[in-house]
């Protein structure tokens, strides 16, 4: 979509979000996703451009998915996703904490048991920060690594205000940064772990600098960082991979998954790719069952094919 | 300044932890990135080697400032000197 049109968009739910808070949150969660809706149904290039890429994806996969409804869901997921967790800001505990169904808590806090920290094994599928928004709100000692999230609510503002050894700012991480400033941060996420919190970082990041690994997701092959592997191997942390769902009722669906181990020797062999790998397939499964939760991954422009220069060349 | 004794004593640690091979000299200039072709999770290994090897914490705000052999065995004399005090 064009930016003009992301940017008008952006202001009119900075303008609406403080009334839709006043509502039933569910009801105002599904209001959000009736603008995405809203917005397929007027556009007929947003329209043939999401059921283009839903019909692609259905074709690579193999599944049975409705194309118009699956495109027109999609639609109105993508506006709440971008909207992050600003829904939530300045709602009560109580009210945000019915905004959440949450499964299998019980990976989380076992992994947390074993005295290790835990890696919060996240993507981009689904509501991807408001797990995040649930680890705060259930005051668990959390830490992103990764870039800085931008446009989050001023509630999740305010958590990233920690400082010190273990504090956050340290932790958001650049695409810029050297080797001896990569090897910092890993060190300090390290500290973050072996202190006994959680460190939430992204499992679906396309990267092409050091440490990326190559992986196959939804039919083509693209680069993921291996961050999140060498972390674990470097400090036996256990990783517990998470999805959060936006349903169709309006609210935040968790599931945590059960929790795994990368052994230490993984950064030193080819199975940093093999755990790149099964994690993308586990994000491939969610997408498989859950198509309108797939935000952008229909749209991502495929690293394998072949350039203009290579396909004249052939 | 730090001994001879503990800069060999560092070089010993970065070849072990980076699996430097043992044809490649390491000397007191020799630069963690640029001679020794370490990259970041290296780094790190050999960080964790240091602070395991001298029972010393690297802070990681230093990580950029030790861009050499040298570098690290004065940080290494540095934190024992900090901690005998």
């Amino acid at each position: 979509m064009q930016r003009r049109a992301l940017n008008i968009r952006k202001g009119l739910l900075r303008i609406i979000l403080p009334a839709l808070r006043r509502l039933p949150l569910p009801l105002a969660s599904r209001m959000v996703a009736g603008i995405g809706r809203t917005e397929y149904n007027l556009h007929s290039e947003l329209r043939l451009a999401f059921q283009t890429a839903v019909e692609r994806a259905r074709t690579t996969l193999g599944c049975g998915w409705d194309i118009s409804s699956t495109s027109l869901e999609l639609a109105g997921n993508q506006v709440r996703w971008r909207t992050r967790d600003l829904l939530l800001d300045g709602v009560s505990d109580d009210r945000a904490g019915r905004m959440f169904l949450v499964d299998d808590r019980r990976h989380l806090d076992e992994a947390l048991a074993l005295g290790k920290g835990a890696i919060i094994l996240a993507c981009h599928f689904g509501a991807h920060l408001l797990p995040a928004h649930w680890l705060f709100r259930e005051k668990y000692p959390l830490r992103f690594y990764m870039e800085r999230p931008r446009h989050v609510s001023k509630y999740m503002a305010r958590q990233f205000e920690s400082e010190g050894p273990l504090g956050q700012d340290k932790l958001f991480i650049s695409r810029q940064g050297d080797t001896a400033a990569a090897a910092g941060s890993i060190l300090r996420a390290s500290r973050v772990l072996q202190s006994g919190m959680l460190i939430y970082i992204a499992g679906d990041v396309r990267w092409a600098g050091q440490h990326s690994q190559p992986a196959t997701f939804l039919g083509h092959t693209f680069h993921f960082s291996a961050t999140w592997v060498n972390l674990a191997a470097l400090t036996g942390a256990p990783v517990v991979p998470v999805f959060c769902q936006m349903q169709n009722d309006g609210r935040f669906h968790i599931e945590y998954h059960p929790r795994f181990h990368v052994p230490g020797d993984a950064v030193k062999t080819a199975q940093a790719a093999h755990w790149v790998q099964s994690y993308i397939n586990l994000l491939e499964a969610q997408v498989r069952q859950h198509p309108t939760n797939s935000n952008e991954y229909f749209f991502w422009p495929a690293e394998d094919l072949p350039t203009e220069g290579e396909t004249k060349a052939a | 300044m730090s001994s001879p004794s503990l800069v060999a004593e560092v070089a010993d640690a970065v070849r072990s932890a980076a699996k430097i091979p043992s044809n490649v000299a390491i000397t007191d200039n020799s630069r963690l990135i640029d001679d020794l072709n370490i990259d970041s999770l290296d780094l790190v290994g050999v960080l964790l080697q240091i602070q395991d090897h001298f029972d010393i914490v690297i802070d990681d705000d230093a990580v950029p400032t030790l861009s050499t052999v040298s570098d690290l065995a004065r940080y290494v004399a540095q934190q024992r000197g900090a901690a005998a005090a």
